[in-house]
């Protein structure tokens, strides 16, 4: 079976299309791979290796074909792949590999300077697979795809179409239908060596699955650009400690290793060293390990070795038998031959014909480098049977002799996600860092993304749209590990979130983003961190996190109120900026005001948790020079930083962080996209995290799009953010939002002071505003009555029904929010049904 | 250890070669002294189990190894009355030889000691004294004669794809390609893998070989072309590549290749496309074209009659064996291919089983007439290369040991 941009080729072989592959191949990586689109394919498939009983049969006759594996061995196979193919898996592997923040967008790696790097994909990507695994042709192509490549993968007709199935059905999978251009599978033998040629003459990466002849045979005909990764044919050995031969259960794992998969994996065991110069004791072992492995053996299915391996093992073994007949060598062998024990006084490692063919030697501790460094381009793991108190010093051995991987016996097959494959990555190897200086352009932006328009998710709009309340349920679910977070306290029931710590530095990340978009500078900015503690996301530990990513000067500071010895240390330690909710920062600077309007030390404040409206930044800015006034970050804890203001954002309006948020607005009764700007529910999708993912979350914000061109150039959505959905004060006809209340107050009286909505869903609305509140009920009611009154027949009279009551913040009838002490902008008095 | 000078055959004494100890090896001798390649009769069967016994106590006595492995097995040599019986006689894989030295007679009696390349890489070697190899060359002799390829009178050009001797050589197919090369007398002899001296070794001369097949053609003088089939492959080819027009050699000319493909097994064409293309190339009739196998360990000439079908000669026997078993099959069936012969006297490889697959056919199964057994060989009897992992081993045993 052979495919063809991801589909079965039935007409031609694919030798008779190569003219076509190179044209083909420039145009797919013109569109490169989006990896959430890969991520959700390899979601569908792994669920299918599960589920789809048609996909499953047709991969079992194909297996059973190649004959390599038994069918439980195929299915614990079926299953590693479905479980590798999770997103979880592949993102953990791929932040294993490349690091958390590896994408094909330039990323700054160090805020203060302008140097960008990015992973880009080789290009063509051929991979010549070997007989000798079922799966590995599938898992190196997985990481092409991963990586960003186009991939050819060479198999042979042995393989009976095993990973060209599994390949088409990832193709099926994808909804986007932009992986199959990506994926091309051909049985092309090598000996029709003119067209191997000219396939390879098309690659800019070849990895080869095979012996040293293979790579040879690669290289000689690899163009230079090409990069060649081989995968060498590797050898694998055991190691008892002295101390260790009585260990039985220990022997009986490794027993288990030797027999497992007939020793086909590169990791299988081949020799069992024994710890010894004494040939009594190498013999002794050999009867212990022999009666073990006898007992494992026969407890284990076994395949018969096709006949020419059959033939090796013959030779090897009779070779062996005779030569012992004059020397310390023993052969120890199964009753019904299904195993042997070859006894070799020689140290040198030696290569088993395999299917339970072990060769049994001696290594003193001290000559492990000696004897196998001369093998070293061949060894890869070392299994050991000894106290855990040797293994640091045996590992250390073994790794200067040339192994790879150290594993306890029974686990020598066993690896793990990211885990580096003959010393290296993988996804490394199959890609190109490539670098970009931007001189003094740029400075601050940290990814490139940021200036490209991304497709969205494929199938979001299968998705429902959910609110908080889902979200508590989804999302409560048992955490081990990471942060469990209170989110807010704005509705009556607290709501938790789970952070895996992953996605937690993930997220402070783009925060930091944000914050170098916003303004602040990590080369000379002095940044006092005011939030206060206790919580997460608007709080004192995510805006550490995010000063410590950023590498800027801080001074954590946290929330409290000895307003005075804060302004001595701004002064004194010429503190420039400050981050911290508009409340803390409004008291700082009131109860300083003289002081501070006098020295002028804050250039820049970054605000979060709340807002400050216009009048309250002016004052600041003229009283007090600041120069910069933005919103930190505009975040949750449900899922994390979302926005970020940029020097082109006017009050409210922020950038979506695109590369890992993806945003709706949808109508605020109905889910169906506003048009153009109208103001709407703010739904987000989050991309890339690590744990449960929700999809189009309402979080409870209303919104509008700002379609103005970009002044910075950015192509990232651009929003503005209009408050929250439970601020909206339900009239009798429509309503009307605390937000522009607020905004019309301050501008129209500049009462900056606490403001607070109850209403009882009828109609009846109490305001309530601080004894200072600068005009009386039937002024602030001719002041709204002229903001709103023209456009909304009927509203003057509701107007002018509200009651106003002039209350300090003291006073009972204030609502704060019951975990934040945040002000409610709108409660409802309306009874509980 | 004595050298024998290498002798060409019409310097060695043929009649009055005689075995170490001829009232203990009466019956080997009288084995090896027939003079009929390819006969077959119960009498010839008596005789050839009856030199077999002797060539079992033989070395029974003279190689306390070999004694081990007797003892060991359930094989008695009084009990084996067919030929079929003595498949039991444990048998040794040719292998074994590579890397173990068993000898049945006294060091300075070993005349030759000689090793083979091997297809894999590996060397192997063996040890002959003076009646084992000139036995050996004597039953080659005979098969060429019965060939009718012994043209003493006649000059003959020869193209060896050998190689090239240097002072100290021991390569066992040279040393046969020396001796083949004194059945017609040599005019020139031209080497085509050359010794190129110190660092560099051998080195394969295809242009040379070209350019001397090209002369040899315009001289017509019979040319015999022998070696190793891989590169005189590559040399027609070569011919090919250049666009050179196929020649004609002389009518008596003769091709007489063995061994493997050398390490080229990725190459491998098959044999009858292989004559047909030096056929066309040289234009040759299919009955000069032939080749031989044989091994350094065994050493008994198997040369492909009329037919190109291997045939055993009287002086051996031929099993096809089970690769798990080891117990001979029925005529057909694909396994080890194994031989007895009792006339190696230096060292026990009585019985000895080789690393190729092959099957066995009865003498009428072939259209020659000739009335003994023949072998087709089908690949190797192990595991091909690249495998699996563990096919790291021929490379790894270089660097092991």
């Amino acid at each position: 079976m052979e495919l063809w941009q991801g589909r079965p080729l039935t007409a031609e072989p694919l030798w008779a299309k190569l003219d076509e592959l190179e044209n083909e191949v420039g145009q797919t990586l013109g569109r490169p791979l989006e990896w959430e689109n890969l991520l959700s394919a390899c979601d569908a498939l792994s669920r299918r290796l599960g589920e789809d009983s048609e996909l499953r049969d047709d991969l079992r006759q194909r297996a059973v074909e190649v004959g390599t594996v038994t069918e439980d061995t195929l299915l614990a196979k079926l299953q590693l792949l479905a479980d590798f193919l999770r997103p979880g898996s592949l993102r953990q592997k791929r932040s294993r590999e490349l690091g958390e923040t590896a994408s094909r967008f330039p990323r700054r790696f160090d805020y203060r300077e302008n140097f960008f790097e990015a992973y880009q994909p080789l290009g063509l990507l051929v991979h010549i697979a070997s007989g000798n695994s079922l799966t590995v042709g599938f898992l190196s192509v997985i990481e092409g795809l991963m990586a960003g490549n186009v991939n050819v993968l060479k198999t042979s007709r042995n393989d009976h179409g095993f990973t060209a199935r599994l390949l088409s059905a990832l193709a099926e999978s994808d909804p986007s239908e932009s992986i199959a251009p990506y994926l091309y599978c051909t049985e092309l033998p090598s000996s029709q060596q003119a067209d191997m040629e000219k396939l390879m003459g098309c690659a800019d990466g070849i990895a080869v699955w095979g012996g040293e002849s293979a790579v040879a045979a690669v290289r000689q005909v690899a163009p230079s650009r090409a990069r060649i990764i081989p995968w060498g044919h590797k050898i694998s050995f055991a190691f008892v400690a002295a101390e260790s031969t009585g260990n039985e259960a220990e022997l009986e794992a490794l027993a288990a290793d030797c027999v497992w998969n007939e020793q086909q994996a590169c990791s299988s065991p081949q020799v069992v060293y024994l710890e010894t110069d004494r040939i009594e004791d190498l013999h002794r072992f050999a009867e212990q390990f022999a009666t073990i492995l006898n007992r494992v053996s026969n407890a284990t299915p076994i395949i018969e070795p096709p006949p020419e391996v059959a033939a090796e093992i013959t030779t090897v073994t009779e070779v062996h038998r005779i030569e012992a007949l004059e020397s310390d060598r023993r052969v120890l062998e199964g009753e019904d031959r299904s195993w042997r024990l070859l006894v070799e006084p020689l140290s040198p490692l030696q290569a088993s014909p395999l299917y339970r063919t072990v060769w049994l030697k001696p290594l003193s501790g001290a000559r492990i480098v000696e004897t196998l460094r001369p093998m070293r381009e061949y060894l890869q793991t070392v299994g050991l049977v000894a106290s855990p108190a040797r293994y640091p010093e045996l590992s250390q051995q073994f790794f200067v002799a040339g192994l790879q991987r150290v594993r306890p016996a029974g686990s020598m097959a066993r690896g793990y996600l990211g885990e580096p494959h003959d010393g290296v990555y993988a996804l490394a190897r199959y890609s190109r860092r490539v670098s970009v200086d931007t001189g003094q352009a740029l400075s601050d932006t940290t990814d490139f993304s940021q200036y490209l328009r991304l497709p969205p998710p494929a199938s979001l709009a299968s998705y429902p749209v959910t609110n908080r309340d889902d979200f508590s349920r989804l999302n409560m679910k048992e955490a081990d590990r990471g942060l469990l977070v209170r989110s807010g306290g704005s509705s009556s029931e607290p709501v938790y979130s789970v952070f895996e710590y992953e996605d937690y530095r993930h997220t402070m990340l783009h925060a930091a983003d944000g914050l170098l978009a916003a303004g602040l500078d990590p080369r000379t900015d002095r940044c006092m961190n005011m939030f206060a503690s206790g919580k997460l996301y608007g709080g004192f530990l995510s805006f550490f996190t995010i000063l410590e990513d950023l590498q800027v000067l801080q001074f954590p500071e946290g929330q409290h109120e000895d307003y005075e010895a804060i302004a001595s240390r701004l002064e004194s330690l010429r503190v420039n900026t400050l981050l911290g909710m508009p409340a803390s920062l409004l008291k700082l600077f009131s109860s300083q005001e003289e002081r501070l309007s006098r020295s002028r030390p804050v250039q820049k404040i970054f605000y979060g948790g709340d807002h400050l409206n216009p009048a309250q930044m002016a004052w600041l800015k003229e009283r007090f020079g600041v120069e910069v006034i933005r919103s930190a970050a505009y975040g949750s804890n449900e899922l994390g930083p979302m926005g970020y203001q940029s020097w082109d954002c006017g009050p409210g309006e922020h950038y979506l962080h695109q590369e890992v948020m993806h945003l709706e607005i949808l109508e605020i009764e109905e889910d169906r996209p506003v048009s153009g700007e109208s103001i709407g529910r703010l739904v987000f999708s989050p991309i890339g995290h690590r744990g449960e993912t929700i999809r189009r979350y309402d979080i409870g914000d209303l919104g509008r799009w700002v379609t103005r061109p970009s002044e910075s150039g950015r192509a990232a959505p651009r929003f503005q953010l209009l408050g929250k959905k439970s601020d909206l004060i339900p009239l009798h006809q429509g309503s009307l939002h605390y937000f522009d209340l607020n905004r019309v107050l301050a501008e129209r009286l500049s009462y900056h002071g606490e403001l607070q909505i109850h209403h009882d869903g009828q109609g009846d609305v109490t305001v309530l505003v601080r004894p200072d509140f600068p005009a009386d009920p039937a002024r602030a009611t001719e002041i709204l009555t002229e903001e709103f009154a023209s456009q909304r027949p009927g509203l003057q009279e509701e107007l002018a029904g509200w009651t106003w009551k002039a209350l300090p913040t003291s006073d009972r009838s204030w609502v704060w929010s019951e975990t934040g002490g945040k002000l409610i902008h709108v409660s409802s008095t309306a009874p509980v049904r | 250890m004595n050298q024998t000078t290498v002798a060409t055959h019409d310097q060695v004494d043929w009649e009055n070669l005689r075995v170490p100890d001829l009232e203990r090896l009466d019956k080997v001798q009288e084995l090896c002294d027939l003079t009929t390649p390819y006969a077959a009769s119960p009498e010839l069967d008596t005789l050839f189990i009856e030199a077999m016994v002797q060539a079992v106590a033989w070395h029974r006595e003279k190689c306390p190894a070999y004694h081990t492995l007797l003892k060991q097995s359930d094989f008695r040599e009084d009990q084996a009355k067919t030929v079929a019986a003595w498949s039991e006689l444990p048998t040794v894989p040719a292998n074994f030889f590579k890397r173990n030295v068993w000898l049945s007679i006294p060091e300075d009696e070993v005349s030759v000691h000689l090793t083979s390349s091997g297809t894999t890489g590996q060397k192997s070697q063996i040890f002959f004294d003076e009646w084992s190899i000139r036995s050996a060359q004597r039953m080659i002799t005979r098969i060429f004669e019965f060939r009718g390829w012994l043209h003493p009178d006649q000059p003959t050009n020869y193209l060896l794809f050998n190689y090239e001797p240097r002072p100290e050589q021991r390569i066992g197919t040279s040393y046969t390609a020396n001796f083949l090369c004194s059945f017609a007398p040599a005019k020139e002899t031209f080497y085509a893998l050359r010794w190129a001296g110190g660092s560099e070794g051998h080195r394969f001369d295809a242009f040379g070989a070209v350019e001397r097949l090209q002369r040899y053609a315009e001289e017509q003088e019979p040319v015999r072309i022998m070696g190793i089939p891989a590169f005189f492959y590559f040399t027609l080819q070569q011919m090919a590549d250049l666009g050179l027009p196929p020649l004609k050699l002389h009518p008596d000319s003769l091709v007489f290749t063995a061994g493997g493909w050398k390490g080229h097994t990725g190459k491998a064409i098959g044999r009858r496309e292989f004559h047909d293309l030096i056929a066309d190339r040289l234009g040759l009739a299919s009955d000069r074209i032939t080749d031989g196998y044989g091994s350094t360990e065994h050493s008994i000439p198997y040369i492909a009659d009329k037919y190109q079908e291997m045939r055993v000669p009287i002086w051996s026997r031929a099993f096809v064996r089970d690769y798990r078993t080891l117990k001979p099959l029925p005529y057909g069936e694909v396994g080890f291919l194994s031989f007895i012969t009792p006339y190696i006297t230096s060292v026990p490889a009585l019985s000895v089983t080789m690393g190729d697959a092959a099957s066995l056919h009865a003498p009428e199964e072939a259209g020659d007439g000739l009335p003994t057994e023949f072998f087709r060989i089908q690949g190797r009897a192990g595991v091909s290369k690249n495998r699996s992992c563990a096919v790291a081993a021929a490379e790894l045993l270089q660097k092991g040991h």
